[in-house]
């Protein structure tokens, strides 16, 4: 067992890597009550090319599997549906998707042996039948409707597919009616074999928990079970060009303020710095110059443009990434023009970023305070960098303006792509 | 733990003493007998008080203020609680063990300067702030019927509630905004702070007679606190089911059904209550989630919540047009199965577990432990130690007892008229 001491933030970290590959994290919590289990797997809704296990060639399966497959996974042979399990003893679970990862997880401080056993193996026993694959068609087919209802998640799946040519995070998790109606149990059972191996998952077990007793009980369910050997598994790759797809979208729908979403088309393939960083300069630029501490927003606002404020978020695959911008405005096209033209490294202070490191770092203390944030944390520095990350406040404090300077002097602002929904009539 | 409570002559003052976090939380709370014409003005006075002040003249400098603060954060909330009206200023701060000595009392002076000197020129709120804050409270008015949850929430609420405080919004209305002005808003603040019940909650690991001085001194108001009533409101009871059929331009149908209760004793308010709702539909595999989303597989969402100040039980349903009749269908058998003793006692054992282990959560949680204490204070509701041990006395008799006097008031089905997409 390594043990690592989370510094400043009065936490340790301990890792334990199975001979299944299974890899476990433990941060013991012991002034709170609840305990936080998850269990992923290091496959998302971006995976959808692949060569699957023992095979030679990479097939193409229907967007929308890794999420199909997570719902189906709550389909049990006994008919115990593990959500009730979990209820009935006195935890509450829940599953969820993204671009890259599948998370099944249970909080709860009652019964910890049971419910970690039976998270490890109910997600370790897949029952796929013909019928309950269609059944699931109908249930996803409401929910790709329930959000259809929603225009910014309409316009920003819109975005996404303008931005972006290649990379598989253009399409949205959940897939389109079409192809989930076209998904087939043996489709489930490929994904499943390819990427549910141990070696390919990790556990994360945040809060009032004893790293030794929980450890030994994930070692002892792991050792009754038996996988077959993995090799790597071969994904494919992509080459994203520099350009989007398609640089704007008018759409009307049944909305009362006209909203502007905007995509800068970013790639970093020549800095040489941890992705982690490049990110934190990212959004600390964004911050300063577009959030509610810019002059930008004052003037905006001051001006009538926007009425409340910019929404600001980064959508990354490996060294390529998407900086979004969105508000509601009475006059989009007008704020389009004024984020293009404050995108460059005016106006940027030293005072500034150093008070921006300050909130970082203090954010950085309140997520060690919160096990489920924690245990977040742990699971995104995993698919990121593959390893958990125990510096994170040293990293915060190394932070400095003139790196981040050149950092911003060798991004490139000229590849923007937008939509802008309108009102009906 | 630790809790206090001291009621000075011009407020309350709320102390919980913990040492589990990092974190130190203040929450001012003001509130008065709610009336309808009020709702507005003061939605408006939660939105402009955080958003400037008096020593803060732009947002940029508030927000510049709160990152020197370790990125303090503030937030404010108005809101309905039964017969009361609500505006809360929360704060939440770094103890200064984790970061500069002298912090804890720049961050608490922060929220209390903003709350005492607002940003008023000659007698009135600064026109920049106000006419943006009041900018942005008219886009939400606005855009409230993009949701087709709340639309169904609120027109069940003003079915159900007629001449109650159920039936109001509690976002606000445009003819009461239009007459908002940034001198009559300034009045009203003078008012709410004058009038206003004022309670102040302080949770974290501090000394207690240096936060006693400390808010002391930061001298909230000089007038005297009232009492406090109930919060509880009566609902009328009809005899005959309410039927409504609106249509709007989504794809999903929204289906509402609100269920009332005349009577009840407090031990079936605040435990029975709650577990024949998590049997019902409250828990995550409760009779509705089977029998409709799971073997019937009519719609993606399907729940039933229950109001504590009402006495009131309603099931959201998020259903295709085509399904109403049979979901209404299914809802009544589910709730005469409940009746008639149809459930396991294990659903009710399952239920206490959850019950207590979510109890206990709440020691996790700052926000949560401090409305803990206030919905101690302002409704009577027992504090986790005492729940923990009463919901275990809920016995199945209780559960068929209370179903038996649920009511169907009314039926709300919001109508989606969209194009859905289909399965061929």
């Amino acid at each position: 067992m390594k043990k690592q001491i989370i510094k400043h933030l009065d936490l340790d970290l301990y890792e334990e890597t199975l001979p299944n590959g299974l890899r476990i994290f433990v941060i013991p919590k012991n002034n709170v009550n609840n305990v936080y289990v998850t269990l992923s797997t290091k496959y998302g809704s971006a995976d959808n090319e692949f060569v699957p296990l023992k095979e030679k060639d990479m097939v193409e399966v229907p967007k929308g599997v890794a999420h199909f497959l997570e719902h189906k996974m709550f389909a049990q042979k006994d008919g115990m549906d593990p959500l009730s399990f979990f209820t009935m003893r006195g935890a509450s679970g829940n599953a969820n998707t993204s671009n890259f990862k599948t998370t099944y997880l249970f909080s709860g401080s009652d019964y910890l042996e049971e419910n970690l056993n039976y998270l490890l193996d109910y997600v370790q026993e897949p029952y796929f039948t013909l019928e309950n694959v269609e059944t699931e068609k109908g249930i996803i087919t409401q929910e790709i409707n329930m959000y259809k209802d929603n225009p910014y998640t309409e316009a920003f799946e819109s975005l996404m597919l303008n931005c972006f040519k290649e990379l598989p995070i253009r399409y949205n998790v959940l897939g389109s009616v079409d192809s989930i109606n076209s998904i087939t149990k043996e489709d489930l059972y490929c994904c499943y074999k390819t990427f549910y191996h141990p070696s390919n998952m990790f556990l994360v077990i945040t809060g009032n928990v004893d790293k030794d007793e929980v450890i030994n009980i994930v070692k002892e369910n792991q050792a009754k079970k038996h996988f077959p050997k993995q090799e790597k598994i071969k994904r494919k790759t992509y080459k994203e060009n520099k350009e989007v797809v398609k640089k704007e979208l008018v759409m009307q729908r049944n909305i009362a303020i006209p909203k502007l979403l905007l995509a800068f088309k970013i790639k970093f393939d020549d800095i040489p710095l941890k992705n982690r960083i490049i990110r934190y300069y990212l959004s600390m630029y964004s911050q300063m110059k577009f959030g509610n501490i810019s002059a930008f927003l004052d003037k905006l606002k001051a001006d009538k443009i926007i009425t409340s404020g910019m929404g600001v978020s980064l959508v990354a695959y490996k060294k390529d990434a998407a900086l979004i911008y969105d508000a509601e405005t009475y006059k989009p096209k007008e704020l389009k023009t004024r984020i293009l033209k404050e995108a460059n490294l005016e106006g940027l202070s030293e005072e500034d970023f150093e008070r921006k490191k300050k909130s970082f770092l203090a954010s950085a203390i309140y997520l060690s305070d919160n096990i489920f944030r924690l245990n977040d944390k742990i699971m995104s520095d995993i698919i990121e960098e593959d390893e958990a990350n125990t510096d994170v406040y040293d990293e915060i404090k190394n932070l400095n303006y003139q790196e981040f300077l050149k950092v911003m002097e060798s991004i490139s602002f000229d590849n923007v792509t937008s939509v802008i929904i309108k009102p009906e009539k | 733990m630790n809790y206090e409570k001291i009621e000075y002559p011009n407020y309350n003052l709320h102390l919980i003493q913990t040492k589990k976090f990092k974190t130190i939380h203040l929450l001012v709370v003001l509130k008065r007998k709610l009336k309808k014409e009020e709702i507005t003005i003061r939605n408006v006075l939660s939105d402009i008080l955080l958003e400037t002040g008096k020593n803060y003249k732009t947002t940029r400098d508030l927000q510049i203020a709160k990152e020197e603060n370790y990125a303090c954060s503030l937030s404010s909330s108005s809101f309905k609680s039964g017969t009361y009206a609500v505006l809360s200023f929360s704060l939440s701060f770094l103890n200064e063990r984790y970061t500069e000595k002298g912090m804890n009392d720049k961050s608490i002076s922060l929220l209390f300067d903003l709350l005492k000197n607002p940003n008023i020129v000659k007698d009135e709120f600064e026109k920049k702030t106000f006419n943006y804050t009041m900018n942005s409270y008219k886009d939400y008015l606005e855009s409230l019927n993009e949701n087709p949850n709340r639309i169904a929430g609120v027109r069940l609420d003003e079915e159900m509630g007629k001449n109650t405080p159920l039936e109001y919004h509690a976002s606000g209305y445009m003819e009461d905004f239009k007459k908002i002005t940034a001198k009559n808003l300034y009045e009203y603040y003078q008012d709410v702070l004058k009038n206003d019940i004022i309670d102040i909650f302080v949770l974290g690991d501090y000394d207690k007679e240096t936060m006693k001085e400390k808010i002391k001194e930061e001298n909230i108001r000089e007038e005297k606190n009232q009492k406090s009533e109930s919060h509880f409101v009566k609902l009328p009871i009809s005899k005959k089911t309410k039927k409504i059929v609106e249509e709007h331009e989504f794809m999903q149908s929204q289906l509402a059904m609100g269920y009332k209760i005349d009577k009840m004793t407090d031990f079936e308010k605040k435990y029975v209550f709650h577990a024949l709702n998590f049997i019902f539909g409250g828990g995550n595999d409760s009779k509705l989630f089977k029998e409709v989303r799971e073997k019937n597989s009519l719609c993606y969402s399907i729940h039933s919540h229950i109001s504590y100040l009402y006495q009131t039980l309603i099931v959201n349903a998020g259903i295709s047009k085509d399904n109403y009749e049979k979901t209404v269908s299914l809802v009544n058998q589910e709730l005469t199965k409940i009746c008639e003793g149809k459930f396991d006692l294990e659903d009710l054992n399952e239920m206490k577990i959850i019950y207590v282990n979510t109890c206990k959560t709440i020691y996790d949680s700052p926000n949560d432990l401090i409305r803990n204490y206030m919905s101690h204070e302002y409704f009577n509701h027992d504090l986790v130690e005492v729940r923990i041990k009463k919901i275990l006395e809920v016995t199945k008799e209780d559960v068929i007892k209370l179903a038996k006097k649920l009511k169907l008031d009314t039926i709300y089905f919001l109508k989606g008229v969209r194009n859905e997409e289909t399965d061929n």
